[in-house]
C-alpha cells in the first residue's frame, strides 16, 4: 500500500451516522510504515453487547498490503457503536480508519501519524443508526 | 492597472471568498469525535483529580554511529549512519577531496530510492531486512602513499590520482542486531510485554464512548457542542467518570513498560562484519585488505542523552609498493561517547558531546627504518550550534608526529583541531 494519501488526513467529525436500513457499511483499517495490531468491535448501543468483533493481526495487514476491510449490513432500527483501536510502532507510522457506506461515500474517518511515541495508538468510536 | 480595475478585482475576490465560505453543499460538522471528548475528559480528570499528566517522552535514540565526515575519530562504530535522507536526495554518489564515492550503506536506501513502496509497505519493508544489514561502498580516486618511488633513499611525496581507476577502495559489511522500531520481532515483543493492558484500556474507553453516544442519541444537539463543553458535561455522569479514570490509569500503567522496553531495544548490542580493500596502481602505493569486526553497545537515557561504546578489531594486510613481503598487522580501537551537561542546558538541548577514541596498530615485517606501530588517542568535545551544526574541538596524541599533520598546532606528540565547517553550512556565499 502506498503512503496514506494526504487527502485522507481530514477528520469527518461525526459521532452519529444515520443510514437507511439495508445499507452495507464498509470498515477499513489502513496502516503504513509500521507493524500494527487492530481490533474493530461492533457493539449494540443499548447494552454494549457484542455484535461482531474482528482482531486484525500484523500478518493480516502485511498479507493485504496494509489495508484491511470488513463489512456490516444495517437493518431497520439497528443502533450500533463501532469502536476501533490500532496499536503501531515506528517513528513515522501512519494509521487510518474509516467507515464508508455502500455508495463508497466516507461517513467517518480517523487518521493519525506517529509523532514520536514508542507505542502509537489510534482509536475511535462512532454510532451508526438505521431507519 | 487603474483604480477602478483594482477595486473590481477586489470586490470579485471578496465575493468569491464569501461564496466559498458559505458552501451550501458542505454538511454541518460536529465539533469533535467521540474519542476526542473522552480524551478531553481524561485530560480534565488528570488535571483535576489525578496527578499531572506527563509529557510524551521523545523517542529514545541510541547514539551508536560510526565516525564520519570531518570528525577526527579513528574508531568506527558498528551501526551505520542511516543514509536514507541522502538516498532520497539522490545523493548516493558524493565527492570529497577528489574521491568519488558510491555509497549503498545500507543497500536498502538505494532500493528505496528506486522503489519508495519498500518504505511505506510493511510487508516489503520486512522482506528487505537483508538490505538493511548489507552495506556496500566503492570509492575511486584520491591520494596515494608517500614512499621512495625512484630508489634514491628519499621518500617522495604522495601522488594524486588522475583517473578514478588509479585508486579504488571498496567496503562490504553485514550488520547483526538492530534498534529499528519497525522490526516485526520488536513490535511483537512489545505486545507481549504489555500483556492485557491495551485491551483493558480499550474496554474502559469504549464504555465511556458508549455512554457519550447514548447521551448524544438522546439529544442530537449535543453533537455540535464543543469538545470541552461535552467532556465537562459528561464528567458529571459518575459511570462516565469512572470509565475514563480507569482507562487513563491503565494508560499510565503502560507508559513505564513501554519506556523500559525502548531502553532494552536501544541497549542491545550491534555487531558488524566488514571487509575492506584498496587496489592501486604501483606508483600510488601497494594494495591493502582488511577484515574486521565492529561492536557497538549503547546505554540509552532520555534525561542525560546516554552513552555508547564502540570497539573495532581489524586484521590488515598491506602490500609493499616496491615488492617484497606483505605487511601484516592488527588494529584495535575503542571509542567511548557520552553526552554531558544536557540537564544544565548550557549547550542547549543536545548538551556537550564528549568522545574518547584510542587505537593501536601493530605490524610485522616492516621495512628497515619504519616504525612498526601506530598509536593514537583523540579526545573530542562537540557542541551544537543551531539545529544541525556540530562544532568539534579535538585534542590528539600520537606516537608519531607525522600522524598529526592535519592539526592546527602540534606540541610534542599532541595536536589540536577544530572544525567550524558545519557552523557555516547554510550561510549563503
Amino acid at each position: 500500500m502506498p503512503s496514506i494519501d494526504a487527502s485522507e488526513k481530514s477528520d469527518f467529525r461525526k459521532m452519529i451516522i444515520d443510514v437507511n436500513a439495508g445499507t452495507r457499511m464498509k470498515l477499513v483499517v489502513a496502516v503504513a510504515k509500521t507493524p500494527a495490531h487492530a481490533t474493530i468491535n461492533v457493539m449494540r448501543i443499548s447494552d454494549m453487547s457484542g455484535v461482531q468483533s474482528w482482531e486484525i493481526s500484523n500478518q493480516d495487514f502485511m498479507d493485504s498490503g496494509g489495508r484491511v476491510t470488513r463489512e456490516i449490513t444495517m437493518h431497520a432500527a439497528d443502533r450500533f457503536q463501532i469502536n476501533f483501536h490500532v496499536y503501531a510502532t515506528g517513528p513515522k507510522a501512519e494509521v487510518m480508519f474509516k467507515v464508508a457506506d455502500d455508495t463508497g461515500t466516507d461517513r467517518y474517518r480517523r487518521y493519525g501519524v506517529n509523532g514520536g511515541k514508542e507505542l502509537f495508538a489510534v482509536r475511535g468510536a462512532v454510532g451508526v443508526i438505521a431507519s | 492597472m487603474t483604480y477602478k480595475k483594482i477595486a473590481m478585482v477586489s470586490v470579485l475576490w471578496w465575493l468569491a471568498s464569501v461564496a466559498s465560505a458559505q458552501d451550501p453543499v458542505a454538511a454541518p460538522q460536529s465539533k469533535c469525535n467521540a474519542d476526542e471528548v473522552v480524551d478531553q475528559a481524561a485530560a480534565m480528570l488528570a488535571n483535576a483529580v489525578l496527578e499531572s499528566p506527563t509529557a510524551t517522552p521523545p523517542l529514545i535514540e541510541n547514539q551508536s554511529s560510526p565516525s564520519s565526515g570531518s570528525t577526527t575519530s579513528n574508531v568506527e562504530g558498528a551501526s551505520r549512519t542511516n543514509l536514507l535522507a541522502l538516498a532520497f536526495d539522490a545523493n548516493v554518489v558524493s565527492t570529497n577531496s577528489g574521491v568519488l564515492t558510491v555509497s549503498l550503506a545500507p543497500v536498502f536506501d538505494f532500493i528505496a530510492l528506486r522503489d519508495p513502496s519498500v518504505v511505506d509497505d510493511q510487508a516489503k519493508y520486512r522482506d528487505y531486512d537483508w538490505a538493511r544489514r548489507l552495506g556496500i561502498k566503492i570509492s575511486g580516486g584520491g591520494k596515494g602513499d608517500a614512499f621512495d618511488r625512484d630508489g634514491d633513499g628519499v621518500v617522495d611525496d604522495a601522488l594524486t590520482a588522475t583517473s578514478l581507476s588509479d585508486i579504488v577502495t571498496y567496503e562490504v559489511s553485514w550488520q547483526f542486531g538492530s534498534h529499528d522500531r519497525r522490526d516485526n520481532a520488536t513490535f511483537e515483543s512489545l505486545q507481549r510485554a504489555l500483556k492485557s493492558l491495551p485491551a483493558e484500556r480499550d474496554a474502559a474507553f469504549d464504555y465511556a464512548s458508549n455512554l457519550l453516544l447514548k447521551a448524544v442519541l438522546a439529544d442530537r444537539s449535543l453533537e455540535s457542542a464543543s469538545c470541552k463543553d461535552l467532556a465537562r458535561r459528561m464528567l458529571d455522569n459518575p459511570a462516565f467518570r469512572d470509565a475514563v479514570e480507569s482507562g487513563y490509569r491503565t494508560d499510565r500503567a503502560m507508559a513505564p513498560i513501554v519506556d523500559e522496553f525502548a531502553r532494552e531495544i536501544d541497549n542491545k548490542p550491534i555487531l558488524r562484519l566488514v571487509a575492506q580493500g584498496t587496489q592501486r596502481k604501483a606508483k600510488f602505493g601497494g594494495d591493502k585488505q582488511s577484515f574486521g569486526i565492529r561492536f557497538s553497545k549503547g546505554r540509552a537515557d532520555t534525561a542525560s542523552g546516554g552513552s555508547n561504546i564502540d570497539v573495532q578489531l581489524d586484521y590488515l594486510r598491506n602490500e609493499l609498493p616496491m615488492g617484497g613481503d606483505e605487511l601484516e598487522g592488527w588494529k584495535l580501537g575503542t571509542k567511548y561517547t557520552s553526552t554531558w551537561l544536557r540537564k544544565e542546558g548550557w549547550f542547549g538541548d543536545k548538551g556537550l558531546l564528549f568522545s574518547a577514541a584510542g587505537s593501536v596498530e601493530k605490524y610485522s615485517d616492516v621495512p628497515p627504518g619504519q616504525k612498526d606501530s601506530i598509536a593514537k588517542l583523540d579526545l573530542t568535545w562537540s557542541f551544537s550550534v543551531g539545529d544541525k551544526a556540530l562544532v568539534p574541538l579535538t585534542i590528539t596524541w600520537a606516537n608519531r608526529t607525522d600522524l598529526l599533520q592535519d592539526k592546527k598546532d602540534v606540541i610534542a606528540h599532541v595536536g589540536y583541531s577544530f572544525d567550524f565547517d558545519a557552523f557555516f553550512q547554510g550561510i549563503p556565499h
